[in-house]
């Protein structure tokens, strides 16, 4: 938040940027459209109420990321995780788009049970990279982790996903 | 397993997303959260030149621009004293004193101001000062014909002066760096005329001449200033597409922060505007929001002509609620009871 134009307008800017990736780093963790949508939202407030008290924030994208994150996890302490099965059962809706094709559908619904059956650790690197497109360095400013260990941890994922998508194939 | 192949598995995600309802449901709620949360400290201003700083903040900060103000009348000081000073800064059109600030004071500092973009500030600011001024005495039954000709006469000058020096940045900067004055002077003129109208709508005798004749000046202004931007526009659209994307994303930024500047404006105002100002103001707010969330849809979909005018429009907009809600506010506090309920404030 360096810029010369004002903070509002900056902050306002951050959520029509980010709004959407943050909804979707939500969801893919909590597997809850609602649950996700109160996490962007409170995720952006709270980064607004940290900036309103004059401290300062270098990188907003990864800092409304680590927020979320923080609320996530605050969350799952709260509660017991829900089961990927359980979703399923309560009907799955990745899209609002109805128009999605089957495969697509079913497409979507291979790419959630490969996001569940991941190790937590791993879920968190391949979600900011591979979803939210996040840099190594910004996931490292989101996990507060340095930039050699995401690397390793971003390895050893991909071998992971492959292992979970081969075992899927067959 | 490549990058590639890990994109390729992932690709899918992005189909998770907002809908536009949900979207700006969610974005309301969040500007609510900061309008209600407003910043706690001063903000520090980027790496600019001292003095262009310095002119900047003579026209948009009304913090710095008193204080400016103050400097100068320091130095009226030496020639008037102290109490002739003071007492020039608050006169209005008609009395005595009255042309020390228009004549000497004002024009004292706008020669100090080097920027061009201040200077065009400045000018919108003091043309805004007049009308207010005229509104106000015109409040208290004492705008007669000679004093609306001595105040059109002013207003005539400040919006030459101000278009003037929007012609001079467009020539040095492009066509976007004065687009944010130039819909700032539109909607200034735009807003008193308005208010303008409605304060006409009481004929006091002696003084309706005055009034009207203002009205109906201001009016012709504000029409005129409407063809020229068609024109503007018209001239805009014919250059190439990153001009006006450029323009574009100027005025969106103007646009974002001026909708969250007006609506804690709105809300500091609540108690001093009617009920029917306050919701139509929360009306205009509203229509500000569905041009911005537009423009920018616009302008990501490569229709920057489109973009352009939303966004545009939703500036000025944003600058009439403004206007509107601070002179009522005003004058509702000058303004005799039956008078308020005759001209519907």
């Amino acid at each position: 938040m360096a810029e010369t134009q004002p903070i509002e307008a900056q902050f306002t800017r951050a959520y029509d940027e980010y709004a959407d990736a943050i909804f979707r780093y939500c969801y893919y963790r909590v597997f809850d459209r609602e649950k996700a949508k109160d996490f962007m939202q409170e995720a952006y407030c709270r980064t607004w109420k940290y900036i309103s008290q004059g401290k300062k924030v270098d990188n907003i994208r990864a800092f409304i990321y680590r927020t979320a994150n923080n609320l996530i996890i605050d969350e799952a302490r709260k509660k017991k995780h829900i089961s990927l099965n359980q979703i399923m059962e309560k009907g799955f809706s990745p899209s609002v788009d109805n128009r999605v094709a089957t495969e697509n559908y079913f497409a979507g619904k291979e790419l959630l049970k490969v996001i569940d059956r991941l190790d937590e650790k791993y879920r968190d690197v391949i979600l900011l990279k591979y979803i939210d497109d996040l840099s190594t360095k910004e996931i490292s400013l989101v996990l507060n982790e340095t930039e050699n260990n995401i690397y390793v941890r971003l390895s050893r994922a991909a071998a992971q996903v492959k292992k979970i998508v081969n075992h899927q194939a067959s | 397993m490549e990058d590639q192949d890990m994109k390729k598995v992932f690709s899918k995600s992005h189909e998770v997303s907002l809908s536009p309802e949900e979207r700006a449901h969610a974005r309301a709620a969040v500007m609510n959260f900061v309008v209600k949360n407003p910043l706690t400290f001063q903000p520090v201003q980027g790496q600019q030149p001292r003095w262009v700083f310095f002119a900047s903040m003579l026209a948009a900060r009304p913090v710095a621009k008193y204080a400016t103000l103050a400097v100068v009348s320091l130095m009226t000081v030496v020639f008037f004293g102290a109490g002739v000073s003071v007492a020039a800064n608050n006169a209005l059109p008609g009395e005595f004193l009255y042309s020390v600030k228009t004549e000497f004071t004002e024009r004292l500092v706008r020669l100090a101001i080097i920027d061009d973009s201040a200077k065009a500030n400045y000018d919108i600011s003091l043309l805004q000062k007049r009308l207010q001024e005229a509104e106000q005495i015109s409040s208290k039954n004492r705008l007669d014909a000679l004093t609306s000709n001595r105040v059109q006469a002013l207003v005539s000058i400040h919006i030459a002066d101000a278009k003037s020096g929007i012609r001079k940045i467009k020539q040095q900067q492009g066509v976007g760096a004065g687009l944010v004055q130039d819909t700032e002077l539109q909607a200034s003129l735009n807003a008193h005329a308005e208010v303008l109208g409605a304060l006409s709508q009481k004929t006091t005798p002696g003084e309706a001449e005055g009034i009207k004749s203002l009205a109906v000046s201001i009016d012709d202004q504000a029409a005129t200033m409407r063809e020229e931007q068609q024109d503007e526009r018209i001239e805009l659209f014919a250059k190439d597409a990153a001009t006006v994307r450029d323009s574009a994303n100027i005025a969106m930024q103007k646009a974002q922060s001026l909708q969250v500047q007006v609506a804690a404006f709105i809300e500091s105002k609540k108690a001093d505007v009617s009920v029917s100002t306050y919701k139509k103001a929360m009306t205009d707010l509203d229509s500000v929001t569905i041009m911005v969330l537009d423009g920018k849809a616009a302008l990501e979909a490569g229709d920057y002509n489109n973009a352009f005018i939303l966004l545009q429009n939703a500036v000025g907009t944003a600058k009439q609620i403004k206007i509107y809600i601070q002179n009522q506010a005003l004058l509702r506090a000058q303004l005799p009871l039956e008078t308020v309920n005759v001209i519907g404030f």
